[in-house]
């Protein structure tokens, strides 16, 4: 009883610290305290990411991303099944960029990350229904790529990008002292639509 | 690099040397006033089996060290086993105190190695002879065996010399 009481309060806070960070991302990326004397023109856009998770091995993830001015937000999501158990994967990266090398169409990126995986145990039958529950396990760490926007500027509004991230982890105390970290990297095809 | 059964790393030495020849000629050839910086950097790199381990106390792991030249004209070259032998270019940002890298070389971790690209974010701080530096390095690349994507990384500290 006393788990199910902390994986409905896990639950509850996991949706309060999910909606507080959109919320924050989402008024970060319209202020239009950014409009001004930014290199970049506005851009939103959904697309398709691989996630390698340190071992070389992609998962596929959905990705909603956001461009205001010098900032970019990128939202991604997947998530997989074994059996009862399901895992559900967020990554949250707000970051800065600049234009790389003139007027290529490449930037790079740097901000913060943020990570939610959640560990959902959902049994039907009857008798193992006590094992359920619901576990968040947060993380913050730094956010760093490259992306391309490729698409020619004369088919604005049209808009398209392939962006290759890394969302750096420290693993624990011991990371900020010892270098030790997680990564999950992303590689994402994005396409949207443009404003100037 | 290959793991051998006993858990050692077995590395064959003679193509990383041609890399470094190669690359280091590209570095030569770009336009340079010669007079650059050197960077020597440690850090566990992540190297394909999980993120990256704690650095060693002393650091005496060869697999935590990189060693950069940058040209006055910010052509880099860098060396380390892993996330590999690289050449590109740096552009300033920030006021020139921190860099982006791009460029391309051979990506090596212990799932195996091959040609790809590499990006990176540095920051150096300020200093006429030595400068502190950070930074973060992802490598992605073909392992020319498996024909299958590596992709390690690297977050690195160390000092930069000024030559």
């Amino acid at each position: 009883m006393q788990l199910l009481r902390v994986s409905r309060l896990n639950h509850r806070s996991h949706n309060l610290a999910l909606g507080l960070l959109i919320r924050v991302a989402v008024a970060l990326t319209f202020s239009p305290a950014f409009l001004a004397g930014q290199a970049f023109a506005a851009e939103y856009g959904i697309g398709y990411g691989a996630i390698d998770q340190g071992d070389d091995r992609l998962e596929p993830a959905a990705n909603v991303h956001a461009g205001l001015g010098n900032y970019v937000v990128n939202l991604y999501y997947y998530g997989r099944e074994f059996g009862p158990i399901r895992q559900d994967t967020y990554l949250l990266g707000v970051a800065h960029r600049w234009p790389i090398f003139g007027g290529s169409g490449l930037s790079a990126h740097f901000g913060i990350s943020l990570l939610d995986e959640r560990i959902r145990i959902k049994y039907l039958a009857a008798q193992y229904k006590a094992n359920n529950s619901v576990e968040d396990n947060f993380n913050v760490g730094v956010n760093f790529g490259v992306a391309w926007a490729f698409l020619p500027k004369g088919i604005a509004p049209i808009w398209a990008q392939i962006a290759w991230d890394s969302h750096i982890y420290p693993a624990g105390l011991e990371g900020g002292i010892l270098l030790s970290s997680g990564r999950k990297q992303v590689i994402s095809l994005a396409v949207g639509v443009e404003f100037k | 690099m290959k793991r051998t059964r006993t858990g050692r790393y077995r590395i064959s030495i003679a193509p990383y040397i041609l890399c470094v020849a190669f690359f280091l000629s590209l570095t030569l050839a770009a336009p340079t006033a010669f007079a650059g910086a050197l960077t020597v950097h440690v850090g566990p790199p992540g190297i394909g089996s999980g993120g990256a381990n704690p650095l060693s106390i002393p650091p005496v792991d060869i697999l935590e060290y990189e060693v950069e030249y940058i040209t006055s004209h910010d052509f880099e070259t860098s060396l380390s086993v892993s996330p590999g032998i690289f050449f590109g270019q740096r552009t300033r940002i920030l006021g020139g105190s921190a860099y982006v890298g791009l460029g391309g070389g051979i990506v090596i971790d212990t799932n195996g190695a091959g040609p790809g690209a590499y990006s990176s974010i540095g920051y150096n701080t300020s200093g006429s002879f030595i400068q502190f530096n950070m930074e973060v390095k992802q490598a992605i690349g073909i392992d020319s065996k498996s024909h299958k994507l590596i992709s390690p990384y690297a977050l690195r500290i160390g000092a930069t010399f000024v030559l």
